[in-house]
């Protein structure tokens, strides 16, 4: 079967920076895709170059097997949520929605019956003769929502479209978008930098890094085997040991399966730690306590390791002051080790 | 806490002194001049002091005056509709670019500002002409056969009444331009519409106080000038303008100048209140 979206070899180049860096990405129908990773990854390039705002350096975009990547963005079968949800602020909220289909040649006696069936579907039904201006911020992206779903298109694009949002929306918006791709299969590709977002909403999530795919899996493939270090660190929180050959000969570092020579990384999750007595665990660290810190509910204990900082939570206060001695210990299988660049 | 001992003045105060300066320099020489028009014109003298409508009754009924002032109106309507279009289609062109390209465009479009007015009409006078650049031009390029003579043309009064409110337009336009998001352009191509259905669907509406802004000064502008129409024009076209600055040094009937004037203002005001409601109507909804 063809897929709904095939990126071959993309590439583009602003003069001499690369923003994505030849790219290949296959989106099947249906799917729920997210391009994750910080601000300048070249997430919101790809997005805007399926979606034809920009155009390749090179390379190919295929959408259901044919080639669009010379078309304008108005003949593409894409529809974009932007960050800013860009609601035509001189239409009322069914004139918005109306403008795509009017655009896409939907005869005019079908329009108001779909507008209806969508804004029903987002629950904005009460809202169709609203000005944007007249609306919450939440309720604008609701729209936003539903006059890119309206026209049904090959595929919806998703530019960030919760960042500018609270969190208590941010989270009943997501929800919301989990539902409707639920009821809905439309095909996604969702560009982020919010972890969490990418998921809980994502079937696979691609994390990005200066313009190439660092890893491309399902959300719990991607945090729980990370292919590399940047995306170890980069997807939820993390402690990072510098271990080189001499590291632990001073007995402060205790590992049951030390890697060989020359320099790696051991990451490990502040979940996986635990504060134990010295000879208890599989593996162990001499620290000194840095710093406690109240979460609200729980401690956060950082303490620095002679490789580095390791972080954990307790759930009672640990009456330790800086400068303590404590021994950090974790499971072997808990420990991700990478080559040092 | 101190306590003041005198009270705060209200900000409303601050405008006192503005009040007070546009009071003096213009309501005084206005309300002289409102005063002037219901004078008579004696046939030995300037004017006599009197209250009288017969100015009025003058410029109203004698069917040259009316041809003047509908004349007057037409071409400052028709001038209004060139300059906003081609102010428009500028600001467009200079919005749409960025860097060096943006920096040029905006200077060459500000150009218009550094001429003063009689310069200006020289300016077009020594182009319009059939011994003038126009005409050289377009019998050099083969265009033409024979010299033509634009100077003395309605086409020529347009052109440079145009010239004149351009630029003022331009920025008007451009500032209400940079205020438009430019992610609903984007957001209108994604939905499907065309280059063409954007700008008319999605820019046009959204720049509109910028256009009216920029059509109420380019026919206030047209309006009041009668240099420019006189030099460029056809000797059959009267402005306005033309005729308060013949009736006062030439006929010496300060009255009826004053009459004409206040005519001016009062057509002027109309048109600027009418198109300040037709805006404010559509635009209540969404600004």
């Amino acid at each position: 079967m063809t897929p709904r979206l095939q990126l071959t070899q993309l590439h583009k180049a602003y003069g001499s920076f690369t923003a994505v860096e030849s790219t290949d990405l296959t989106v099947g129908e249906g799917e729920f895709l997210t391009l994750l990773g910080p601000s300048g990854c070249g997430k919101t390039t790809t997005l805007r170059l399926i979606g034809g705002m920009e155009k390749p350096s090179s390379g190919r975009i295929e959408i259901k097997g044919k080639r669009v990547d010379h078309l304008p963005s108005y003949k593409r079968d894409t529809a974009t949520v932007f960050q800013s949800g860009a609601l035509f602020p001189h239409l009322t909220v069914a004139e918005n929605m109306a403008y795509g289909l009017k655009m896409r040649g939907v005869p005019s006696s079908e329009i108001p019956a779909r507008i209806a069936r969508m804004l029903d579907v987002v629950q904005m039904g009460r809202f169709a003769a609203r000005y944007p201006s007249e609306m919450s911020g939440g309720q604008r992206q609701r729209v936003a929502l539903a006059r890119a779903m309206v026209v049904e298109p090959s595929i919806l694009l998703f530019d960030e479209p919760m960042s500018a949002l609270d969190l208590k929306l941010k989270l009943e918006l997501r929800s919301e978008i989990r539902r409707l791709h639920r009821e809905l299969g439309f095909t996604a590709v969702f560009v982020t930098h919010d972890q969490s977002e990418a998921m809980t909403l994502s079937d696979r999530v691609v994390i990005m890094n200066h313009g190439r795919i660092e890893q491309s899996g399902s959300p719990v493939e991607t945090f729980e085997r990370p292919a590399s270090a940047f995306v170890y660190s980069f997807l939820g929180e993390s402690c990072q040991l510098a271990i080189d050959t001499d590291a632990g000969r001073d007995g402060s570092l205790r590992l049951a399966n030390a890697p060989g020579a020359g320099r790696h990384l051991l990451f490990l999750r502040p979940a996986s730690l635990r504060r134990v007595s010295p000879g208890e665990a599989q593996n162990e660290a001499d620290a000194r306590v840095a710093e406690v810190e109240y979460l609200g509910g729980s401690y956060r204990l950082h303490a620095d390791a002679p490789c580095g900082r390791l972080s954990l939570d307790l759930t009672a206060p640990p009456a330790l002051t800086p400068g303590d001695a404590v021994t950090i210990g974790w499971d072997s299988a808990d420990a991700t080790w990478f080559a040092a660049p | 806490m101190m306590r003041r001992l005198i009270p705060a003045p209200s900000p409303a105060w601050l405008v006192l002194p503005a009040l007070g300066f546009i009071l003096l320099v213009f309501g005084v020489p206005l309300f002289h001049l409102l005063r002037m028009s219901f004078n008579t014109h004696p046939p030995d003298g300037i004017y006599e002091l009197s209250w009288s409508l017969e100015n009025y009754v003058k410029i109203l009924t004698d069917p040259v005056n009316l041809h003047t002032i509908r004349d007057t109106v037409l071409l400052s309507l028709i001038t209004a509709v060139v300059t906003v279009v081609v102010a428009f289609l500028f600001a467009h062109a200079v919005w749409k670019r960025k860097g060096r390209v943006h920096l040029v465009l905006l200077a060459i479009a500000l150009c218009p500002m550094l001429v003063s007015e009689i310069s200006v009409i020289i300016g077009w006078r020594m182009f319009f002409p059939s011994n003038g650049f126009l005409s050289y031009a377009l019998v050099e390029t083969g265009l033409v056969e024979r010299k033509v003579n634009l100077l003395g043309t309605r086409f020529a009064a347009i052109v440079g009444l145009s010239y004149i409110s351009v630029s003022y337009c331009f920025l008007t336009i451009l500032s209400v331009m940079n205020a438009v998001d430019r992610d609903l352009i984007t957001a209108s191509g994604d939905l499907g519409a065309s280059p063409w259905h954007t700008f008319f669907r999605v820019l046009v509406p959204l720049t509109m106080g910028g256009i009216i802004g920029a059509f109420t000064q380019a026919f206030v502008f047209s309006m009041g000038i009668y240099a420019a129409v006189n030099a460029l024009g056809p000797d059959s076209l009267w402005s306005i303008g033309y005729e308060i600055q013949r009736q006062m040094l030439s006929k010496r009937d300060w009255p009826l100048a004053s009459a004409f004037a206040v005519v001016l203002i009062v057509l002027i005001s109309l048109t600027v209140i009418g198109l300040h409601a037709l805006h404010s109507r559509r635009g209540q909804r969404h600004d």
